[in-house]
């Protein structure tokens, strides 16, 4: 009496946990939806950066005045590539390739770790030379801005890590891909959104 | 309940299994639950905030009242505003969601269950966690709204603003996944037939709802963040002397706060336009221009939010944009009236309890509207901002308008949820008191503002001439709770009473009221197929050339959806399922689960770890992990 | 699961779903080598289709490229504007490219696109105006 969940495709019937009226699976609206939400949470504090940036007292060191660009564009690129690993991860259990999804799943966990550990280099530098949170309203907001990022790309590494744990103890089919697609597609916002904040926040001139 | 014969291995934590007692309702996924749980919450904070105005008014009541510290008047306040709205109106309108939604696009749950239980106990947590602060120190005392600077570290030292900040920074975290929770549901979960267009207005409220929640949870959670760090960290979003500006507070507040105003008021306006049609019998009029006025608020709602700000200086250009915006806001509320109107004329009007909650609903709703469109005139605005003229405009639209939409959806949706009937004498009762009670509470703030009360203002000196309304307001409060006792008088009388109401005792139009009343945990026996718009109704209708209605003999049902015309469907399911929990029909309901009250429990201590030490927060941390970890990894229904 | 059976004269799912119906199933096909001459974008519409793990590296490659030229400007002087007008191009570039293809929303069902433009175009507009009355962006 059961719909059969097999190699043929399955249309989900009313009451199905799987039926979907808008032909997409809920977890995949409802993780889109989150992620518009995330746009509007991201902007403000993008906007509060952006009226703070120049905003320091005498004498005091801004942000953009002890950035490192060519460092930051190095763990920028890290990033962008950890996108490109987590994508691979994906295709590879659409695949079935577990070996694979759990290398590429790690190598995204570690790209993120190197990012994060480029961030908090970055950040004790900042602080050697006078910018931390309580030094001017600019360092204010560039520090909440970029350290609730860190803490998204962080929770990232954590639900990644996950998955490989589920992974490997067999519970992670091919036919559970979503769970990976649905990682990703998180992974991939907490990119999108720093390649908003380096072009923003690092690149636009700061002249004041 | 139905034995389990096989079960997974026995576990030290084993998956809870029962239907009833304590436990159950700490681990329960049903959305119908947690409506309840939603709905009881709210009403018992509603009586603590009726509380807090029971003894501003108090103190109001004569002029240098001595009742109360300024002080302690700020904090109450603060409390009744911050609790009427997060933890009274939003939590009673999401109790109606959650039981009802699924019912009325014939689902049988939302579509994250395990989710939606963690959005109430983020609920509770946030409420419990803000009313502990008049334990711990004092309650904050910023206004509900905080601005800086006020609540900035140097002149606000203590931990109450703190406990404003975290208890709204939790109880959004519910309120965001409610909204993704419903947005889904809404779009992904509905019986086949049910159309967008189709659906019930409350149902297309709440997804408009849900999407202003989805947007502007996140802007006001920026906001309490940096007001967090400024007061612990030392930054200075806030602070002017090192750079910050206040007014960037306002714009991330009111970026929420104006969003959140028709977040407070279209539920309840959805339920207007349930009740008004059943109680005319009459389809509601222009049920497509309602819809898309709705969704038209929806989106001007974001276009309006410098109106809470004329007075801080924002510049002519900037100011006369957001008058005009929110002149134009106007337009499809007054739609909706004129159609709620239209739905009443010419009806066949059965004035009970529901109905006259609704009709009170138009009038004093636009009483309040009238009264906002007076402040979209700025140089008007001037005059009435910081008054009592404003206390009067939103007490209108809120208590007038939101809470009086809501009781009618006590009153129609009780038979429902509990197959009884409220009193309708107390009923009556109920709404000419609470009628008198808020007009004389509020009406002659009208007055007292244009003369030049302010608010947010402890004492008022003698000699103003404001002695007498005043006086009057109190008194008028003190009918409102009166009003309230009626009602709970009714509910625990009703509660108390054998007597079973009978099925679909309104005749309505709309889904809840096919299936038993109170409902199996699976709602429907067999999902129904959809064929038109209150579908309910043209099951049991039809209309002869003169167009009047013509009942449908018994056995004109569609057999196929279980749906009989006695809307009850109670004696095949009662046949095949005692415990309506479905096992009867092979319909497999998501699992009870602990690790949602579980997540709550460690975002709970999390806040207390943000106030006090960070290695509380480091607890409650690790208890928000294993309660994720655990739900992450359990199935959502366990096989039996 | 329910035993719901739908008769025959019933509607089938509601008209207004947007996109392909059936949920995306995921046999193990080796559909993902890296076929020759294979375009995944003759297959437009369809959700099945991923683009082949060369095509990522490409679109990974086209990242880099871009974020060099970024920082090859960030050196260049020019007029202020001109710079923030060339950044926030290939930003936005950037942005679309990780959107569309790592994301797959242009695979996708265009409800999901809505959905997220939707809250970025939101952010952006109340926002600007916002930093407007600010005097920011003047």
């Amino acid at each position: 009496m059961q719909a059969a969940i097999a190699p043929a495709p399955h249309t989900p019937a009313p009451g199905d946990h799987d039926y979907a009226v808008t032909g997409i699976d809920s977890r995949k609206l409802g993780m889109w939806g989150f992620l518009a939400s995330e746009c509007l949470f991201f902007g403000a504090l993008i906007s509060s950066h952006l009226l703070y940036r120049a905003r320091a007292p005498q004498g005091v060191k801004l942000p953009h005045d002890v950035y490192d660009i060519p460092y930051t564009s190095v763990s920028s690129f890290v990033l962008l590539m950890s996108s490109l690993t987590m994508v691979l991860a994906l295709a590879a259990i659409q695949r079935g390739d577990h070996r694979r999804l759990r290398l590429w799943l790690l190598a995204t966990a570690f790209l993120g770790t190197v990012f994060i550990g480029g961030q908090v280099y970055e950040f004790t530098t900042f602080t050697h030379h006078g910018v931390n949170l309580s030094s001017s309203v600019a360092a204010s907001s560039f520090f909440l801005l970029t350290g609730f990022h860190g803490v998204h790309v962080t929770v990232g590494i954590l639900w990644l890590m996950s998955l490989v744990g589920i992974s490997l103890r067999g519970q992670l089919p091919a036919e559970k891909h979503l769970q990976v697609e649905i990682a990703g597609l998180y992974w991939h916002f907490v990119d999108v959104v720093w390649i908003l904040i380096f072009t923003v926040v690092y690149l636009v001139p700061n002249h004041h | 309940m139905a034995v389990a014969v096989t079960q997974a291995p026995a576990r030290p934590f084993a998956r809870p299994k029962s239907e009833h007692g304590f436990w159950s309702w700490i681990s329960t996924v049903d959305h119908k639950r947690i409506g309840i749980l939603y709905g009881v919450t709210a009403f018992l904070f509603f009586l603590v905030g009726g509380t807090e105005a029971l003894l501003i008014r108090l103190q109001l009541a004569g002029p240098n009242g001595k009742i109360l510290t300024a002080e302690e008047y700020n904090q109450l306040f603060t409390m009744h505003g911050t609790t009427m709205i997060f933890l009274v109106v939003m939590p009673t309108a999401a109790a109606f969601g959650n039981y009802f939604v699924p019912i009325l696009i014939g689902a049988r749950d939302v579509a994250f269950p395990r989710l939606n239980a963690f959005g109430y106990w983020a609920f509770l947590a946030g409420g419990l966690f803000l009313y502990s602060s008049f334990l711990l120190g004092g309650a904050p005392d910023g206004g509900w709204f905080g601005y800086a600077p006020q609540t900035i570290g140097k002149f606000n030292p203590g931990h109450g603003i703190d406990f404003w900040l975290i208890g709204l920074i939790i109880t959004g975290i519910g309120s965001l996944t409610a909204a993704a929770n419903f947005i889904v549901t809404t779009l992904n979960l509905r019986a086949p037939g049910m159309t967008l267009m189709r659906m019930p207005v409350f149902v297309w409220m709440n997804l408009v709802v849900s999407f202003l929640l989805l947007f502007a949870i996140p802007v006001i959670t920026v906001a309490l963040f940096e007001l967090f760090f400024d007061r612990h960290f030392g930054s200075n979003f806030f602070n002017a002397n090192l750079g910050g500006d206040p007014v960037l507070w306002q714009h991330l507040f009111w970026l929420f706060g104006h969003p959140e105003v028709y977040i407070l008021i279209l539920p309840a306006m959805g339920i207007v336009s349930e009740v008004l049609p059943v109680f005319s019998r009459k389809p509601l009029f222009g049920y497509s221009v309602v819809v898309f006025s709705g969704i038209a608020i929806g989106f001007m709602g974001w276009g309006v939010w410098a109106h809470h700000m004329f007075a801080v200086g924002l510049g002519p250009v900037a100011n006369s944009a957001f008058a005009a915006s929110t002149m134009f806001i106007a337009v499809p509320t007054g739609v909706k009236i004129f159609n709620w109107l239209a739905t009443t004329w010419g009806g066949d009007l059965r004035l009970k309890t529901p109905m006259l909650f609704a009709l009170g609903f138009i009038g004093e709703f636009t009483i309040g509207g009238l009264s906002g469109v007076t402040h979209s005139i700025v140089p008007s605005d001037y005059q009435q901002t910081d008054t009592y003229y404003v206390v009067a405009h939103f007490h209108y639209v809120l208590f007038g308008g939101a809470i009086l939409g809501l009781f009618a959806g006590v009153y129609y949706w009780f038979p429902a949820v509990t197959g009884k009937l409220l009193d309708e004498k107390l009923g009556k009762i109920h709404f000419w008191l609470i009628i008198i009670g808020l007009n004389l509470t509020f009406g002659p703030m009208h007055i007292l503002g244009l003369q030049g009360q302010p608010r947010r203002t402890y004492q008022y000196p003698k000699g103003m001439g404001w002695e007498m309304w005043n006086g009057i307001e109190t008194l008028g409060a003190f009918i409102i709770a009166l009003s309230i006792l009626v009602f709970i008088v009714n509910a625990l009388k009703t509660a108390r009473s054998k007597e079973m109401a009978p099925p679909d005792p309104w005749d309505a139009r709309t889904l809840e009221w096919t299936i038993p009343a109170p409902p199996p945990a699976y709602n429907f026996a067999e999902i129904p197929v959809v064929h038109a718009r209150d579908d309910f109704w043209h099951r049991k209708y039809t209309e002869d050339e003169n167009g009047r209605l013509v009942r449908i003999p018994a056995g004109g049902a569609d057999e196929a959806s279980g749906v009989t015309e006695h809307g009850g469907g109670g004696t095949t399911t009662a046949e095949h399922d005692d415990h309506g929990d479905g096992h009867g029909h092979g319909i497999h309901m998501p699992s009870p689960s602990y690790f949602p009250a579980l997540a709550g429990l460690g975002i709970f201590i999390i806040g207390y770890g943000a106030i006090y030490h960070w290695w509380i927060g480091a607890i409650g941390g690790l208890i928000l992990l294993a309660g994720i970890f655990g739900w992450g990894n359990e199935p959502l229904a366990e096989e039996h | 699961m329910a035993d719901t059976e739908i008769s025959g004269d019933t509607p089938g799912p509601p008209g207004d779903a947007t996109g392909a119906v059936a949920t995306e199933e995921a046999p193990a096909t080796p559909e993902l080598g890296a076929a020759p001459g294979h375009d995944p974008l003759l297959h437009q519409g369809l959700e099945h289709h991923h683009p082949s793990p060369v095509k990522y590296v490409g679109i990974a490659v086209l990242l880099a490229i871009i974020t060099s030229l970024e920082v090859a400007i960030y050196y260049i002087n020019m007029p202020d504007g001109l710079m923030v007008a060339f950044l926030l191009v290939l930003a936005i570039l950037k942005f679309s490219l990780v959107a569309a293809f790592f994301m797959h929303l242009k695979f996708d069902s265009p409800m999901l696109r809505r959905v997220f433009i939707a809250g970025i175009i939101l952010a952006g507009v109340v926002y600007t105006v916002a930093l407007l009355t600010l005097r920011v962006l003047v």
